[in-house]
């Protein structure tokens, strides 16, 4: 009884138990669960241009939010504007839709990067294309999407959910830009 | 069996890809671009080299009734190590490596050596053991890599050849994949001098004969 069922049952669990607990330990000094380590620097340059055109170089604010999906906010050194980082649910669920989206001084949209999605490829990532998120260029708040041409941005055709997801997103990023412009100092 | 044959045994004469044909799935999956190859090829090694000492340590301690499930908790922790690892150093390759990089979990290579050899060779062994695998099974999808990368999208490590080369697309796809895999398994066959066909089919010349317990139990420890 004790060799053929107590033992086994108790050195796999404590197996398992060993290995979780220096997995728990790893996980915590790798820090992959920080989500606030934001973009990297060079990353940061290569969405610069499509982001915010006119900036000289973008750096990490330190400014926090307590709005639903924020994740970083970055500043112009020049002071042309900044740029929000936002998580934002899209067709495949919360947080599937990461944008890094850019204010001029006025308050206006400068540009939209799509730095990761889960949209379907070929059919909700149309809405996340740089093509198609220059439309939101100039654009302030609030930003209507529809499809039948009534609202500030066109909805793509078959893929609408993942149309307003954006629009959803870049609203979402109007109010945390209004929330933060005082400390940004813009 | 001296260590440096234990440890040399992987690399050709019983290399787990191009001779047992295991850990077929990633080889195909991974090996698009040379240097996916061979991040893949590192991560199981280090995780092959580790789980073997880890189980060659253990196995007085775990009762064969729970075996199975013992390895691969291990197997699993050492992976999922790994894969923190890249994701906060390497994240690049962490987002090439993909799915494939949790599949090491399941990868029959890794299991077949905790089975086969590290539950029944001491410490140093398996880790020779493991280091050469792993050796071996990184030399494959380096050289499937290449391949695929130079005739699939015309460049080396990422390195474009220039203009003149029109990339054959057929390559870079799954059935290209297999294709280079017959290829090289050929290849080795040769350069191994036809050792298998030419003896007879049987128990004693298969490539898994020193490990596998259906010969000889333990013959070879």
């Amino acid at each position: 009884m004790y060799k053929s069922i107590v033992k086994p049952t108790l050195t796999l669990t404590l197996i398992a138990v060993i290995v979780g607990a220096l997995l728990a330990l790893t996980y915590q000094l790798t820090g992959v669960g920080n989500a606030s380590t934001g973009i990297a620097a060079d990353k940061l340059a290569e969405y610069q241009p499509t982001v915010l055109p006119s900036a000289s170089k973008l750096v990490q604010a330190n400014v926090t939010s307590e709005t639903a999906g924020f994740l970083g906010a970055y500043v112009d050194e020049g002071g042309s504007g900044c740029a929000i980082n936002i998580s934002a649910k899209g067709y495949h669920g919360n947080d599937s839709l990461n944008l890094l989206i850019g204010f001029d001084q006025n308050g206006a949209i400068a540009g939209i990067y799509a730095i990761s999605t889960q949209e379907t490829p070929g059919v909700g990532t149309k809405a996340t294309e740089p093509d198609y998120l220059k439309a939101y260029i100039g654009k302030t708040a609030p930003v209507t999407v529809a499809k039948d041409g009534s609202g500030d941005i066109d909805a793509i055709a078959n893929a609408t959910v993942s149309s307003n997801a954006v629009g959803d997103a870049v609203n979402q990023a109007f109010s945390i830009y209004e929330e933060l412009k005082g400390e940004l100092g813009l | 069996m001296s260590y440096l044959k234990t440890f040399t045994k992987g690399i050709i004469k019983e290399n787990p890809v191009l001779v047992m044909l295991l850990g077929t799935c990633p080889t195909l999956a991974v090996t698009t671009l040379a240097i996916n190859g061979l991040g893949m090829g590192l991560a199981t090694t280090f995780v092959l080299v580790c789980s073997n000492i880890v189980i060659s340590l253990l196995k007085n301690v775990i009762p064969k009734e729970v075996r199975l499930p013992s390895f691969i908790v291990i197997i699993a922790g050492f992976v999922t190590f790994v894969s923190f690892m890249l994701q906060s150093y390497l994240p690049d390759l962490y987002s090439a490596l993909g799915v494939f990089l949790s599949l090491i979990t399941v990868n029959c290579i890794i299991l077949g050596r905790a089975e086969m050899f590290a539950s029944k060779n001491n410490v140093v062994a398996s880790a020779l053991d493991g280091l050469g695998m792993g050796v071996g099974f990184t030399f494959a999808l380096l050289c499937i890599g290449i391949i695929r990368e130079l005739l699939g999208s015309g460049s080396v490590f990422g390195f474009a050849l220039g203009d003149w080369f029109e990339p054959i697309g057929f390559f870079a796809q799954s059935a290209g994949g297999f294709f280079v895999f017959g290829v090289v398994i050929a290849v080795v066959n040769v350069i191994s001098n036809y050792k298998i066909s030419k003896k007879k089919i049987g128990c004693a010349n298969c490539p898994n004969a020193a490990a596998c317990g259906a010969k000889e139990e333990g013959a070879e420890a």
